[in-house]
């Protein structure tokens, strides 16, 4: 960009209602550049004909065929303006109506003085020339006039976005069937829609040095901790990467145990999730051209919390999540605790089992772990496969691995009926968290509990767990415990954790959140207590 | 350290699984039998149920019945490991049956094996059985289910006398600390096979290790309601209380005990002579009556005088045998120890206790008579 040099003398001509609006020049994203633009302060377009500087402008952009000239001459004054913009990124017809309609079918008198007058909202001045290409990249048309000492840049893009649908991987049953879409200002109007205070605060962050992801960092300013908010930035500004494409990349990026299972931060495609979560003072980050949005500091339970728990009654929402925690143990646990009974300790079994499971067991050739671990990978390639394939040929997948194999694995005598009970059981109960994420960990998980069962028992499985629990009292997110309210105990917050309490009772904030303020002004039943 | 962690998991390929008891390369020992042979040697015989279809579920149970003789039960165990292809396991046993003669030399003998094996079956039934233990495992009973075995058929033959009062509730773990207990002694199921069925035919009475007779059915019925037991399902006897009435069956009287409380007083004098008494207040349905008239009140009373009389003079028969057997299983040397012990340490109460004045007395309350007028 040294193409423009720092010009000696401003062309001051007789426009002087220009400079009013020049207001609207509030780009706040160029600060990796700050030093370069110190030097070439009042403006970086030169005084340079027209043709001189679209040529210079379009020298960086190589060879591309999609980014288009339109030279104008004006009819009232006959000056020449000239357009710029990148087909492909840009709604052409909002080109026509909002640029060429105003200048021509309007007024004869109008030129291009009146017309900045109009259109003074979207339209921007900047003086900046090397701003040319982000603007450009982000759908912006330019327009040139033969006052080379600035340009203007109007958001013309492209609609591309689908429409707002429930997130497949989040379906509930009651509660808004609302879902995040590829469109970062969707996005966001989908939190604050939810959140209409003006303390919902947004920063907007970019990443990747040619991807130029952008990011929003969303926080409600007075309940959430500062602290986290600064290192969440902190972090992801600490980026430094040429091409940054999923969220994945960013969490990657910025959690605290990149080797833990576990996930740190909690990914959902839900509006109504991100902004209860950012209530309680938690901190989110919404990506442009992708429907997750990030949650965080969170805990451990916050992972087996669904927003069907707060919209059923509360003893129904706190039996299923009960039955949520019920089964990350039985999807973590029970292939182990079956392999451990039937290799080490099958006196627990009783006595009107026992023979039944004896007899199912006699023939198999495999030591239960094998038996154990076949079914396991087959549940998980099953599982695989269907989500590649496209869904009409999906059903053919759950018949063929269903019945076929589930049928004919037992009687070709490779595996017993139980496994296959036990392996069914554990599958269904490891889709049953609300976080993909999570119960991908706990599928993982289970195979060194497995191991360690086909080891030693029981004995092995408590080993297990002791250091999965180790692990998770020792982790922390942003600062803040991850296997909150359990460990550090905290008797208030098991409310929302192994239980749903009623929402009359909910009227404190998480403590390992840290958030400014603990109490949420939650009194309702205030007509009850008369 | 981290060489040693990462060498860790080379642990796993090393030849372990040294402790491992897999399920399918097991024989399980559902029914177990101890008895002499002539020579003084210990005869272990032990039911095992195997499979024999290979559809899980539907298969049938197939019992193979071994058997073989050691110095020492453990041995005589070891020994018949050795016959069998896999290996054996009496953690899920049912029942242990001793042969008579065998109780009548020493049960604690044969029973060391188990409270000494961490895996062994606690609440494993006891039992007696008339002749030969090997014999009744051997039967081939015509009721067993077909899915689990003789040692499942035994015990729930035990188990459904148990909850006809007809035997007490022991098995291998109530029955340690009571053998051990001076002042005390317990009873087992006493049974006799007969050709295609096993039946329980009343209480084997023990001193210390040795059995030292029995209490035939009926009355084994007025032995267990004398040991306190609260009420069981089906705690209920036949009794005759009229001696005149034609027919027959017309003397009768079937009842169930409802509640049954007992109080159980013994008194010891300064000269050290002691006196026992059992009191019972039962409360019985009757279920059966030929007679009918239930209805007046007159009759009532009539029938819970009779039944008094005739329950009292069965327990009273009852003590007697036990005194004359010299076993204690209600406990009036526990009593005596615990209470008076100055007494008990100058008593010699093996010699002592058949000759204690020990008395019973049952009263009995109608309290319901079935659902017909």
């Amino acid at each position: 960009m040294t193409f423009f040099k720092k010009p000696k003398k401003l062309v001051q001509t007789k426009n002087a209602p220009e400079n009013q609006d020049s207001s609207h020049e509030t780009n706040s994203q160029d600060s990796s550049q700050q030093t370069h633009s110190q030097e070439s302060q009042p403006g970086g377009v030169q005084n340079l004909s027209l043709n001189e500087i679209l040529t210079k402008v379009k020298e960086p952009f190589s060879a591309t065929e999609d980014l288009l000239t339109h030279e104008i001459e004006l009819p009232s004054d006959k000056s020449r303006i000239a357009l710029l913009y990148i087909e492909s990124i840009v709604d052409k017809q909002l080109v026509q109506s909002m640029i060429l309609n105003p200048l021509f079918v309007t007024d004869k008198e109008i030129n291009f003085n009146s017309f900045k007058q109009m259109a003074s909202i979207d339209l921007k001045k900047h003086t900046e020339m090397k701003q040319v290409q982000e603007l450009l990249l982000q759908s912006n048309t330019l327009i040139f006039t033969d006052d080379t000492t600035c340009f203007y840049a109007m958001s013309t893009p492209v609609k591309t976005q689908r429409d707002i649908t429930e997130p497949d991987n989040e379906t509930i049953i009651r509660g808004a069937h609302e879902g995040f879409i590829e469109n970062l200002s969707m996005n966001l109007a989908l939190v604050r829609k939810r959140l209409k205070t003006p303390r919902l605060t947004v920063k907007y962050l970019q990443v990747g040095k040619e991807t130029h992801t952008t990011i929003a960092l969303l926080y409600v300013d007075n309940i959430a901790n500062p602290e986290h908010v600064k290192e969440v930035e902190k972090r992801i500004k600490s980026i430094e990467a040429d091409a940054v494409y999923t969220p994945g990349n960013i969490e990657e990026s910025i959690e605290d145990k990149p080797f833990s299972f576990f996930p740190q931060m909690l990914s959902t495609e839900r509006p109504d999730r991100v902004a209860a979560n950012l209530m309680e003072g938690r901190v989110a980050l919404v990506y442009d051209t992708s429907p997750t949005a990030h949650v965080m500091p969170v805990n451990f339970f916050s992972f087996y919390q669904s927003v069907d728990d707060y919209n059923k009654r509360w003893h129904i929402g706190s039996f299923f999540r009960f039955v949520r925690i019920m089964g990350f143990f039985i999807a973590m646990g029970l292939p182990a605790v079956y392999i451990a009974i039937v290799s080490f300790h099958f006196e627990v079994i009783p006595f009107g089992l026992i023979l039944l499971i004896k007899s199912s067991l006699e023939d198999i050739p495999y030591p239960p772990l094998f038996e154990a671990l076949l079914m396991e990978l087959t549940i998980e390639l099953i599982r695989e496969a269907s989500i590649r394939l496209p869904t009409r040929i999906g059903s053919t997948i759950a018949i063929v691995g269903g019945l076929v194999i589930g049928d004919a694995v037992v009687k070709a005598g490779l595996v017993s009926n139980l496994m296959i009970i036990v392996v069914a059981i554990t599958a269904i109960a490891a889709y049953i968290v609300p976080s993909n994420e999570m119960s991908a960990a706990v599928r993982i998980l289970r195979f060194p509990f497995m191991v360690a069962a086909a080891t030693l028992g029981f004995l092995g499985i408590v080993f297990g767990f002791l250091i999965l629990i180790f692990h998770l009292c020792k982790l922390y997110t942003f600062g803040s415990p991850y296997f909150a309210p359990i460990a550090p105990l905290n008797l208030a917050d098991l409310k929302d954790a192994f239980i749903r309490a009623p929402f009359w009772k909910q009227n404190t904030r998480p403590k390992d959140v840290t958030a400014q303020k603990v109490d949420n002004a939650n009194h309702t039943r205030k007509w009850d207590k008369s | 350290m981290r060489k040693i962690l990462s060498l860790l998991p080379v642990l796993l390929l090393l030849t372990g699984c040294w402790d491992q008891a897999m399920l399918n390369q097991t024989k399980l020992i559902t029914a177990g039998g101890f008895d002499y042979t002539k020579d003084g040697k210990v005869l272990t015989t032990a039911a095992v149920p195997q499979s024999v279809a290979a559809e899980a579920g539907q298969g049938n149970i197939v019992n193979q019945i071994f058997s073989a003789s050691g110095n020492t039960a453990r041995q005589s165990r070891l020994r018949l490991d050795r016959r069998v292809a896999e290996r054996l396991d009496a953690s899920k046993n049912q029942i242990i049956l001793f042969g008579e003669a065998a109780a009548k030399k020493d049960i604690y003998q044969l029973l060391d094996v188990f409270y000494r094996d961490p895996k062994s079956a606690l609440n494993a039934k006891l039992a007696v059985a008339k002749g030969k233990a090997s014999d009744v495992i051997s039967t081939r009973f015509e009721e067993p289910k077909m899915s689990s075995g003789v040692g499942e058929y035994l015990r729930d033959s035990i188990r459904s006398a148990e909850e006809s009062a007809t035997v007490p509730k022991e098995n291998i773990q109530t029955v340690c600390p009571v053998m051990f207990d001076p002042g005390q002694d317990f009873a087992l199921p006493y049974l006799e096979p007969l050709k295609k069925t096993v039946s329980i035919r009343g209480v084997a009475l023990f001193h210390e290790h040795k059995m030292v007779g029995t209490i035939r059915e009926p009355l084994s019925v007025t032995y267990t309601m004398l040991t306190g037991e609260k009420h069981t399902i089906a705690m209920s006897t036949t009794k005759k209380i009229f001696t005149n009435k034609k027919p027959e069956l017309m003397n009768y009287v079937t009842f169930k005990v409802k509640k049954n409380k007992r109080s159980f007083n013994i008194d010891v004098t300064p000269e050290g002579k002691v006196s026992a008494e059992i009191k019972l207040k039962m409360k019985v349905v009757v279920t059966e009556y030929p007679r009918d008239n239930l209805a007046t009140p007159g009759e009532v009373e009539n029938v819970e005088k009779r039944l008094s009389k005739k329950l009292t003079k069965d327990a009273n028969k009852v003590i007697q045998k036990l005194q004359k057997m010299n076993s204690d299983p209600y406990g009036v040397g526990r009593h005596v120890m615990a209470y008076h012990y100055p007494v008990w340490e100058k008593l010699n109460w093996k010699e002592v206790y058949p000759k204690i004045d020990f008395k019973a007395s049952i009263d009995v309350d109608v309290i319901g008579h079935g659902i017909i007028e």
